[in-house]
């Protein structure tokens, strides 16, 4: 029986012998030249679509691009539940497709579960990735705060007693006190529990000394609205257990640790009270260990990977500040800053990967010194399960072991010489981030390398011709290219949006840390088309997750760098592939942006 | 949207269907029949049927259901010579339909409609020559030549090149997936999604 259809392919390797001569008997053949329309919108779905060759795209009702349809692809199976078809559906290039029609499919599917299930799974995992995937919709994220998780705000004033206070605090229920110092939101102060007892037992404060000298000042402070995690992250970063919640300019709630953690199922800030209080390498090892597990467990949960990322680095941060601690003496802690780079310098750092650190410090501390402490710093990493960088971007080596007046020098001759190795050091060392020691020295680093392109900006092009020097893996007909079931994600995917977005930031000097960030202030500053960058932002999440669930499902080495294209489902395969032509399209703006199509 | 035409009547006396399809370019037709034999030789005065492929293009779309695929009895001419080409043993097609049933469905399958196919010629030839032998009326269908659409429209674009008109090299050209190459029915089915794209897509670029 000679026969083009593929019943290998899922769904349909689920029919008997019988419902394949139906499928059979129902199926028609229809070709399509460019441009030419299957599926108006708005019109009853007739049949299912199945692409034998050639490429349909699917438009929504402002000309949206929402998919492209490859060989072996269906669609519109919404429609065909619906029993109308919402989008346009047109054809890109020549296309074979083959129509199966609606009663037939209908049929099919009540004669074979396995059958029908297959699409209404994979319509609803569809709704869900588009209700991820499009642009202006609800975050996919858990609470935001509201005022059912907050505790009362109590405000007194400055000259308020002691003895008022507490009395006030019992009676309210409440856990901590606003003080009112001066006016205006700035000029509110807070008033623990906690420092009400140790001004009592500790300091033998009277009961009539004023609550205002007590107070701390600035407020942490989140809006109403904000994400839950953001609350979570300050009082990570501050090691802090509440935060005040602010509605404008009046504040509306005390936000405890005790309802976060209440509300989050997870035990990040848990783990980072143990890296706070570790006392020994080993404990922060037993610490560092629990990472992993805890992003294993908030991916499992659906969150929103910009935010596991924001927390996830936020502990890594505290980790190598507390190695650092333990590794430098604490009489030069404050003369040298520990700045690290790739992507735990960006802020995108998941899983562990190789250590890309390097050490700035004053330049009257002795390099031999500085080198000393960098490799026993180093060392604890590794023994922490952060590989060892092959690369040598490492603060123990003494390339990237240097004073100020050196890197400042280095920046200087770089600009004027451009030289490709010079050029590539510069490019880690823009996704530069300070996690140890005196920032200070970072900042002027930083200002001059914001003010970098003004001089080297004739290097520029050079740089960004990095970003294309792996091609997409697209096929000619723009279907997904694998080299056998593997997809270079990284090479394909990520690097081109990462450092093309890196060599846009320094052209423009803007300073800002990681690629979703830079890809929001390149739209703002109108660098990229603010659609675009949209789009890219998107993308690059889409590509960090897709690789995330991978790693985390088979081996967490990270090395093999594939992506494997048969594990995922057709939806996911979908955006990969919309995704995909997104990087292309970014490419060329980075080659006309640079004029690299010249050279 | 192109305007197809409606056959004529089946009742209708044959001057007049053959003036309907004089007025009206049977390409157009709303139901074509896409044909191709399996035979045991090329000349069409000796060659026997084994197989019968067909399939139906409705509108412009290929009905995949819509076919027909029959199995002849061996006749004493098959030989090794032409099993090497169809691959079609004696052994497999014994106890298949007699010939004459077989001319029967077929005919009750094309009914009027234009033929479609491949040196279609040869193919009506060799049916017209079985009808004769069991006292049944020839076909008087209109006919589309694929290879003689293919070579209008290369030959429009490209007046002086030589063109390959071989099937392999057409479905190259025309970039049809080829399955079940010399079975009746893949090679109906190739045919007609050949004639798809010539009749809507781009001028093909020769080899």
């Amino acid at each position: 029986m000679p026969d083009n259809f593929n019943f290998e392919a899922a769904p349909f390797d689920t029919l008997s012998e019988y419902e394949r001569n139906l499928l059979r008997s129902a199926l028609s053949v229809g070709y399509y030249v460019p441009g030419e329309t299957l599926i108006e919108p708005g019109s009853t779905t007739l049949a299912l679509y199945i692409v034998l060759k050639g490429v349909v795209e699917e438009r929504g009702k402002d000309d949206q691009l929402f998919a492209h349809y490859g060989p072996d692809d269906l669609f519109d199976v919404r429609g065909l539940f619906a029993g109308q078809t919402r989008h346009a559906y047109r054809a890109v290039e020549e296309s074979i497709v083959y129509e199966l029609n609606a009663k037939m499919f209908h049929e099919l599917c009540e004669r074979n579960a396995p059958f029908a299930s297959y699409f209404q799974a994979s319509l609803a995992a569809k709704r869900q990735l588009a209700r991820r995937d499009g642009q202006n919709l609800a975050e996919f994220i858990l609470t935001r705060i509201a005022r059912e998780h907050l505790l009362p705000a109590v405000e007194v004033s400055a000259d308020l007693s002691l003895g008022e206070a507490a009395r006030t605090q019992l009676e309210v229920g409440a856990d901590a006190l606003l003080v009112r110092l001066e006016g205006g939101f700035e000029g509110l102060g807070i008033v623990t529990r906690t420092d009400l007892m140790a001004a009592h037992f500790q300091r033998r404060l009277s009961d009539d000394t004023p609550v205002g000298t007590l107070a701390h000042q600035p407020l942490a402070v989140v809006e109403l609205g904000d994400f839950l995690f953001d609350a979570m992250i300050l009082m990570t970063r501050q090691r802090i257990e509440r935060v005040v919640v602010r509605q404008g300019s009046q504040p509306v709630g005390l936000l405890h640790l005790t309802q976060v953690l209440s509300l989050f199922s997870t035990h990040s800030h848990v783990l980072a009270l143990r890296i706070a209080r570790a006392e020994t390498l080993d404990e922060l090892q037993r610490a560092a260990e629990t990472l992993d597990t805890l992003i294993a467990t908030l991916e499992g949960n659906g969150i929103r990977l910009r935010f596991i990322m924001q927390l996830v680095s936020a502990l890594n941060e505290q980790l190598l500040a507390r190695v650092f601690e333990q590794s430098v003496p604490a009489a030069f802690r404050s003369r040298c800053c520990l700045v690290v780079m790739g992507s735990e310098g960006r802020g995108e750092q998941l899983l562990k990967t190789d250590q890309d650190n390097a050490l700035i410090h004053a330049d009257d501390i002795s390099s031999e010194d500085a080198l000393t402490w960098m490799a026993h710093f180093n060392e604890a990493l590794k023994g922490f399960g952060y590989p060892q960088c092959p690369g040598g971007v490492m603060a123990s080596n003494a390339l990237w072991c240097k004073s100020v007046s050196e890197w400042r020098h280095e920046l200087q001759t770089a600009a004027q010489e451009g030289r490709p190795e010079q050029l590539l050091r510069l490019s880690i060392l823009m996704d530069a981030y300070p996690v140890a020691g005196n920032e200070h020295w970072f900042s002027s680093i930083q200002a001059q390398l914001s003010t970098w392109s003004d001089q080297g900006e004739r290097w520029l092009s050079d740089m960004a011709l990095a970003a294309l020097q792996f091609d997409t893996p697209l096929t000619l007909f723009g279907g997904l290219k694998t080299s056998g079931e593997r997809l270079d994600i990284k090479r394909g995917g990520l690097f081109p949006i990462v450092h093309g977005a890196r060599i846009l930031a320094l052209r423009k000097g803007l300073m800002v840390r990681g690629t979703l960030a830079r890809l929001q202030v390149l739209g703002k500053h109108g660098v990229l088309d603010q659609h675009m960058a949209d789009n890219l932002a998107e993308t690059f999440e889409l590509f960090v997750q897709l690789r995330l669930s991978q790693q985390l499902a088979g081996d967490r080495s990270g090395l093999r760098q594939g992506l494997d294209v048969s594990r995922l489902s057709r939806a996911e395969r979908d955006l990969l592939r919309f995704s995909l032509h997104v990087v292309k399209k970014f490419k060329q703006t980075l080659g006309r942006q640079f004029h690299l199509d010249t050279r | 949207m192109s305007v197809y035409i409606s056959r004529p009547d089946l009742h209708w006396p044959l001057w007049r269907q053959r003036l309907h399809w004089w007025r009206h370019d049977p390409m157009k037709a709303d139901e074509i029949i896409s044909l191709d034999l399996e035979t045991t030789s090329l000349d069409p005065r000796r060659a026997d049927i084994l197989s019968i492929g067909a399939v139906l293009i409705r509108q412009g779309k290929m009905l995949v259901g819509e076919r027909l695929e029959l199995y002849v009895e061996p006749p004493p001419s098959l030989d090794a010579e032409s099993i090497r080409i169809h691959k079609l043993r004696r052994m497999d097609l014994e106890g298949q339909l007699n010939i004459r049933e077989a001319l029967e469905h077929l005919r009750g399958f094309i009914g009027n409609r234009p033929l479609l196919g491949y040196y279609v010629s040869f193919d009506i030839a060799v049916l017209n020559r079985h009808f004769r032998r069991y006292g049944m009326p020839r076909l008087t269908n209109p006919r589309i030549e694929v290879s003689a659409l293919y070579h209008r429209k290369v030959s429009r674009l490209f007046p002086d090149v030589h063109l390959d008109l071989r099937f392999d090299t057409l479905s190259r050209a025309l970039d049809i997936p080829v399955t079940g190459r010399h079975t009746a029915l893949g090679d109906a089915q190739t045919v007609s999604l050949m004639f798809l794209k010539l009749l809507k897509g781009p001028v093909p670029k020769p080899y």
